[in-house]
Parts: structure tokens; sequence; C-alpha cells
């Protein structure tokens, strides 16, 4: 005798275990595919390798709860919808950043001397004299 | 990173329109110079440990670093040959960081004033 369900109701209910478990793999993969595709200025700018696998997770998620509500799918639909959620939120909220105002007010580069990576000094009255500076400001991690 | 890279495939292009690319972080010089060997940046990175550029600059993001160090708001800004800030791009977001195409359409139309 195989194994295949003759009950139509169990061939759902496995569907809807396997949606819900492809959902939560999709929401814990999307910091990572993010992480992979982020050498694309597009991708860099609006994460949207994490947004469409946030998508995709939602959507086998609620295809699972639509086949089936037993415990087994409700316990990860839940997790997956809190760590998506969670994940939108770092998404928005944290990714912001206090408004600068002072350099608005700025017509003028303020001056300096800053070591560079090889402890010399380089003072930016120095190289504008002969060239236009691009002065990028940078923070790590991104 | 992958920001810093970016502008390095750029340099070429932007010293060919005369300017200079030069980037700053709070980072000491040694963490920089790992950054600049790793990733082969043909741009110096500065050190601003002590923030005091980024206070003169008003680009302060208070605690927004690991372990809640003081950090830079990411900033573009294109200066003058007499010091002059002629274009500036200020980040409202971690993710909101000029495209290079931006970059150098902003360095194409501001020219120096003068010579």
């Amino acid at each position: 005798m195989t194994d295949t369900p003759a009950n139509p109701a169990v061939a759902a209910r496995r569907k809807s275990l396997l949606l819900a478990i492809v959902g939560l793999v999709l929401i814990l993969a999307a910091p990572f595919a993010l992480f992979l595709t982020m050498e694309n200025e597009f991708i860099r700018r609006t994460m949207f390798t994490a947004w469409v696998f946030l998508a995709a997770g939602v959507v086998a998620t609620v295809m699972a709860l639509r086949a089936s509500r037993r415990i087994p799918v409700l316990i990860l639909s839940s997790l997956t919808l809190v760590l998506g959620a969670l994940l939108v939120v770092s998404f928005t909220v944290f990714t912001k950043l206090p408004a600068a105002t002072t350099i608005n007010q700025l017509a003028m580069a303020p001056d300096f001397t800053l070591p560079d990576q090889e402890g010399k000094p380089v003072s930016l009255s120095d190289l504008r004299g002969r060239d236009r500076v691009l002065l990028v400001f940078y923070r790590g991690h991104w | 990173m992958a920001e810093l890279r970016g502008l390095g495939a750029i340099n070429d292009k932007l010293a060919q329109q005369g300017v200079r690319l030069i980037a700053l972080s709070v980072d000491a010089p040694k963490d920089s110079k790992r950054v600049v060997e790793k990733n082969k940046l043909p741009f110096p990175i500065l050190a601003d440990e002590r923030r005091e550029v980024l206070r003169s600059y008003g680009l302060v993001h208070a605690k927004g670093g690991p372990g809640g160090s003081d950090v830079a708001i990411p900033a573009d800004i294109l200066i003058d040959r007499d010091g002059k800030i002629l274009w500036k791009h200020v980040s409202a977001k971690v993710t909101d960081r000029p495209y290079t195409e931006e970059i150098l359409e902003a360095v194409a139309q501001h020219r120096s004033s003068g010579a």
C-alpha cells in the first residue's frame, strides 16, 4: 500500500504545513538574501531583496493559514508574522537618522586637518586649493 | 563597504573632472587602513576620532553607533576650490545614499565658480 493520502483533508494539512515552513524560511532568509545582494546600489538604497523575501514569506504563510488552522500551522504562522513585523520595523523605523540642521546653514566648508589611514595629516584647505573636493562622511555597515 | 567600493569605481571619473575624493569616518587610522587595503580603495579615509569635524559640520548622529558611540550622519559634500559648498547630499535614512550617477551629475553641473 503506497503512502498516498486518499483523504484530501490530509493532503491539505501537509500542503499547509509545508507552506507555513516555507513562509518562515523566507522571512528568516530575508536579511541574508539582502546581504548577498548588497553590492548593487539600487538594492542598498531600497532593500529590495529583503522586501521581496518578506512579501513571499507573508504570501506563503497566508496560503498556509487558508488551507489549515491546526496548531502547528498556527504556531509557525505566528512566528513568521512576528518576525516579519520586526523586520519591517527595523527596515523603516531603525534606519531613520536625526535631521542635520547646521550643514544646511553652512555656505563655506569648515577647514580641518585630520590623519589619513597612514597617519599622515591631511588638510582640507591644502586639497581644495587645486581641485574641487568631494568629502564623503562615511559610517560603517552600509 | 559596498558604498566605498562604489565610490572607488568612479574615482577616476571624478579625477578627470578635477575632483578629489576624500572619505571621513570616526574609525581609527589603523581600522581605516584595513578597509582601504581590503577594498583596494584609491582614495584616503580620514580619521575624525574626536568627532570634531563631525561637530563643525553638524553631522553628528549621537549614540548612533555600536556601543552608543557617536557616528556620522552620512553626507556627500562637493566643495569648491575656495571652500564654498557647491552641492551636498545629507542622508535622512541609513540606506539613503546618492547613486554614483547622481554624484557624477552633480560634479558635472556644479563647476567651480571663477577659474
